[in-house]
């Protein structure tokens, strides 16, 4: 542990995340405001003591949007990232494994997935479903799981043929055994650098979608949402295209500082 | 070459089939049927018109029998009809697609103009001031929400500034233009969008050209070409350079489906007629067939884009073409 934190990238990363973290989590203590509370006489208001970084057009506090548009942004990133690892874990490690016929099976549905642009299949799945947050989490996940499993497949393709498995198989343990109690953990370095870029990966198509207005939808706040409504007034309010904007930007960048860090500390190349 | 193509290419159709049955399991697999979608839509759908639709999908029938004829139909590029307006939907993707192409194609020469030379001058200054502002500029890059600086950019250099349109492919007075005037005019709807989209792949381009040079020059040939007495500029630009640029061609063929998938959201932005918002606007209509056939075509041309990245790749390089075959 001492040594991750000893990495530069991990601890600028580390401070940016776990400051949305707080932000997010104790969003109600920390602003006096509702977020969906319309005041229309305080519509497009610039940023002052009062609202830290101004209202928009409906009157509502922009700081106040903002942090509950982080709880929103960080459950999206951390839910979808967890279903496409969950998924990419199993998939990768019964392919690396077992070889053959499901090896080739499961490598050829993963080529395949990484045919379609993203984007599109994100927004011909959301077409025939109801575009809530729940959906997106799920979305999100199920087509961002191919780059863990070529990971991990290749991770315990190179384990498996190592000194300690050897002999966990030379003293009679199942394959299951082998692969919960051996590969899979000692793959985790890998798997935590990809899944915390993942996380950054994650927020920025949900902004994205919610920005296309296929994502989490008005009233409830979400960085991309806000963006829409600072498109309708491009040139009239800075602060309501800078703000969201800047707050996607930093955290992005936070779980890619985070994750590039841990890569380093693991020594791992990929 | 010829060999290496057609294995390439045979190689394409598992693929492809694979595409259909994902784009089509994905769809059908969706709650709301097309037939429900459209009575949803318009509550007048008439009994008539829906027992149309359901010959027209073989919903009535099996879901194997569904996907095998749909297959049989669009071999034959018959994608179908737009639920919206009833014309080919084949049709309206052709018309549409010239201009993402010509969107893509663009920003990807852009990205490789530059971020070629700047992954060479952070590799050959490893570690210079140049390399360090580099990797921050990298990071960045890797974190911009490009649809975020597209609003930053319309606001800046349409809204305050004036000095570029920022909706649409034409300005309204265009068909009274001379020539050149229609070119600048066309050049200056799609300056913004052409570089936000290269923007979004420079980045990691750049990235890897940097790795790649950097390996290129610890290779032994390169310590030969020095032993030589050869001049630096020559070791970098004649031996390492060459080897170095030959694994972006493969990244650029391999950085096509996102740069498809931005498409949607820049096209939607400035109000471009391209693919992108066609689809854009499929979806928000839930237009059945355009989807479908979208789907089918985006993944398609990410094939092709593979396919030509690996060909140019064998093109340049024999060791491929041969060890392959």
């Amino acid at each position: 542990m001492k040594k991750v934190f000893r990495n530069k990238l991990v601890v600028v990363g580390f401070v940016i995340v776990f400051l949305f973290l707080v932000l997010a989590v104790f969003a109600q203590i920390i602003t006096k405001y509702d977020p969906t509370a319309i005041v229309v006489e305080d519509a497009l208001l610039a940023p002052s003591a009062d609202h830290w970084l101004g209202t928009d057009q409906l009157g509502r506090d922009v700081f106040t949007r903002l942090v509950f548009g982080a709880r929103i942004s960080l459950s999206v990133g951390f839910i979808a990232v967890g279903i496409a690892t969950l998924i990419g874990v199993i998939l990768g490690s019964i392919a690396g494994y077992y070889r053959g016929w499901l090896d080739s099976a499961i490598m050829r549905f993963v080529d395949i997935m990484l045919c379609f642009p993203v984007f599109f299949l994100l927004l011909a799945v959301i077409a025939f479903l109801e575009p809530s947050i729940f959906n997106i989490m799920i979305v999100i996940g199920l087509t961002s799981w191919m780059g863990v499993t070529r990971l991990i497949r290749a991770e315990i393709l190179s384990l498996k043929e190592r000194e300690f498995i050897l002999a966990e198989h030379a003293l009679g343990a199942s394959s299951a055994r082998v692969i919960l109690r051996h590969l899979i953990p000692n793959s985790i370095g890998p798997v935590l650098v990809s899944a915390t870029l993942g996380v950054g990966a994650a927020i920025l198509v949900e902004s994205s979608l919610s920005f296309l207005g296929l994502g989490v939808q008005p009233p409830t706040p979400s960085w991309g949402n806000m963006l829409i409504e600072a498109k309708a007034t491009l040139g009239v309010a800075w602060w309501l295209t800078v703000f969201p904007g800047v707050a996607i930007l930093f955290t992005i960048l936070g779980f890619n500082l985070l994750g590039e860090g841990l890569r380093e500390v693991f020594g791992y190349n990929g | 070459m010829i060999r290496f193509i057609i294995k390439r290419l045979l190689g394409l159709l598992p693929l492809l089939l694979g595409i259909t049955l994902i784009s089509f399991f994905v769809i059908h697999l969706s709650p709301g049927e097309p037939t429900v979608l459209q009575e949803s839509m318009n509550p007048k759908v008439s009994l008539e018109v829906k027992e149309r639709l359901l010959k027209l999908y073989d919903l009535d029938k099996p879901i194997y029998v569904q996907y095998i004829n749909w297959l049989a139909r669009i071999i034959r590029f018959d994608f179908g009809t737009s639920f919206i307006d009833g014309r080919p939907v084949i049709e309206k993707i052709a018309r549409r697609l010239p201009l993402t192409l010509f969107i893509n194609i663009t920003s990807m020469m852009l990205i490789f103009l530059i971020a070629v030379p700047l992954g060479v001058i952070s590799a050959v200054k490893k570690n210079s001031v140049f390399d360090r502002s580099m990797t921050i500029f990298v990071f960045i890059g890797f974190a911009m929400p490009t649809f975020w600086l597209a609003l930053l950019l319309m606001d800046l250099l349409g809204v305050k500034l004036g000095v570029l349109p920022v909706v649409g492919l034409k300005s309204i007075d265009f068909e009274y233009f001379n020539f050149f005037e229609k070119i600048f005019d066309l050049a200056g709807h799609l300056a913004l969008p052409i570089v936000l989209s290269a923007f979004s792949g420079l980045a990691g381009i750049s990235r890897y050209m940097r790795t790649s040079m950097v390996n290129a020059l610890k290779a032994p040939y390169i310590y030969t070409a020095r032993a030589k007495g050869l001049p630096e500029s020559q070791v970098i630009f004649k031996h390492a350079l060459r080897n170095a640029v030959l694994p972006i061609v493969t990244i650029l063929g391999l950085s096509v489906p996102g740069l498809i998938g931005g498409s949607v959201i820049f096209e939607t932005i400035f109000s471009l007629p391209g693919m992108g918002r066609l689809f854009y606007e499929a979806v928000m209509q839930r237009d059945y067939s355009m989807i479908m056939a979208s789907l089918v075509i985006g993944a398609f041309l990410t094939l092709i884009g593979n396919l030509l990245a690996d060909i140019s790749y064998a093109y340049v390089d024999p060791r491929i073409r041969y060890s392959k075959q």
